[in-house]
């Protein structure tokens, strides 16, 4: 550590913490993955507080962290299965049902979501976390992962298509509009 | 416009769009339900994505990542309030939120806490619903969204004042904007920034202290040149997450979820597509400043 980490700062990233986690549970999938990638997240922040100028968003910067150190992982991981090969973890994941007669309950409906995102590809699955979930502009998206707009534009658009379509085969398309909800039942 | 495909209808939805190109785009939709249902598939699929991750925030969060922090543990849970699966923020029992800003301030709120604890005290059943709140009801009812009677209440209240040219609007005006974020953050309990619509065509009016279920409440006023009368409502909520909803209350549509330990409430007197895709737009900025 190259300077000492002021306690106002540690306390923001503290506070992070369950932004970051939900952020890489996206990302990895696993609980235990995301929690990993998180740890090594801000064990990587702590060592490298310098390169982060005060003043700017700590929250953009540790997002930063998160996907450069997913994404590093990642490409390890192809390079150790074979490049083009499907890895363990992805092979061994079920397929979703087709059943869409099926009336999902909404956590079953939530898990579908999250089995779609995690087999979409990395660079949408990246997109669609931080825009939809996170809640990011394009621009902010673009700046976070150093790609034009109009690339996290089409990515997106892609991640949301696959979205919509698996929901749909799931039965979860189906879901009930908000106008359509009694106002009784939140 | 010519043609509009599925990149400028996600950029709608999210609320990328210029005023301008969004209006055309509101308009190519008036006379295309596929174009319409692409729409609410898009919406539907951010929140569907919003919605399956939300669980996480509300997870302790592991004491390893708080050590990889160099902190101690129990730091978290009073800097985060969410990490040890109490994830909704405590509810002040001070009553010492009444503002000490200035005698606009004063009147403003003190003229609304007078409606509020007049019918809030269960002496009157007035037609706005305030009664049904107050006495340790109101959100605790989880089946209920009967504070939203009193969102679409505070709307109407603004919405008079206004129309009488009432000079007591706001506590704040649009130039106090920080200190009104400074103000409304400490009696929320969380940091805050006031949405900036201006892009959606709404001009910030100012911000007022109103009353939801005993405790302090923000109210964001927003108008346009069209007419149009906007209102963010955040309130303290001890209820669950819940994905955004939509509900008419008279002439009002209201968006609406939770998060956190918060209840919001975006309402006005527009049609629910494009009071959707604003919230949308706010819920962002709000997420942002969080």
């Amino acid at each position: 550590m190259s300077q000492p980490l002021d306690e106002r700062v540690r306390a923001e990233m503290v506070a992070l913490l369950p932004r970051l986690r939900r952020f890489a549970r996206g990302l990895a999938g696993a609980a235990d993955q995301a929690d990993d990638l998180v740890q090594a997240a801000c064990e990587r922040a702590i060592a490298r507080i310098d390169q982060w100028t005060p003043g700017t968003r700590l929250d953009s910067w540790m997002f930063r962290i998160v996907q450069t150190i997913w994404l590093d992982e990642r490409r390890a991981a192809k390079v150790r299965t074979g490049e083009g090969r499907i890895d363990a973890a992805e092979a061994a994941e079920p397929e979703l049902s087709v059943n869409g007669i099926r009336q999902m309950e909404a956590h079953l409906t939530y898990d579908a979501v999250r089995r779609v995102i995690a087999k979409l590809p990395e660079e949408q699955r990246l997109v669609i976390m931080l825009v939809c979930v996170e809640g990011q502009t394009y621009k902010e998206a673009a700046d976070s992962l150093g790609i034009p707009i109009g690339t996290v534009m089409s990515r997106l658009a892609r991640a949301r298509t696959s979205l919509t379509k698996a929901l749909g085969e799931t039965g979860s398309g189906n879901i009930i509009r908000f106008d359509e909800r009694k106002s009784g039942d939140a | 416009m010519s043609r509009v495909d599925d990149v400028m209808l996600m950029a709608y939805v999210d609320g990328e769009m210029d005023a301008a190109t969004a209006r055309e785009i509101e308009t190519a939709l008036a006379g295309d339900p596929a174009l319409m249902l692409r729409v609410q598939q898009l919406r539907d699929g951010a929140m569907m994505a919003r919605g399956a991750f939300a669980e996480v925030l509300h997870e302790p969060v592991p004491e390893r990542l708080i050590a990889a922090l160099g902190g101690p543990a129990a730091s978290a849970k009073a800097d985060t309030g969410t990490t040890r699966g109490d994830n909704v923020v405590p509810l002040k029992r001070s009553t010492s939120w009444l503002p000490r800003r200035s005698a606009i301030g004063w009147a403003a709120a003190a003229s609304v806490a007078a409606l509020v604890i007049g019918y809030g005290a269960g002496e009157m059943r007035p037609q706005f619903g305030f009664g049904d709140l107050g006495l340790g009801g109101g959100l605790q009812n989880a089946s209920s969204n009967r504070w939203l009677d009193n969102v679409a209440a505070y709307y109407h209240v603004y919405q008079n004042s206004l129309a009488n040219k009432d000079k007591l609007l706001v506590d704040f005006t649009a130039s106090d904007v920080p200190e009104l974020e400074k103000w409304f953050g400490a009696k929320l309990n969380r940091k805050l920034e006031v949405p900036n619509l201006t892009s959606k065509g709404l001009t910030t009016q100012g911000g007022r202290l109103v009353i939801i279920n005993d405790k302090p409440a923000a109210q964001f006023l927003y108008s346009s040149d069209k007419g149009e009368l906007v209102e963010l409502v955040i309130a303290f909520t001890d209820q669950p997450y819940q994905p955004e909803q939509i509900t008419r209350k008279g002439d009002v549509n209201i968006v609406h979820w939770r998060d956190n330990g918060y209840a919001y409430a975006f309402a006005g007197n527009m049609d629910a597509s494009r009071l959707q895709a604003i919230a949308d737009s706010v819920w962002r900025d709000l997420e942002r400043a969080s």
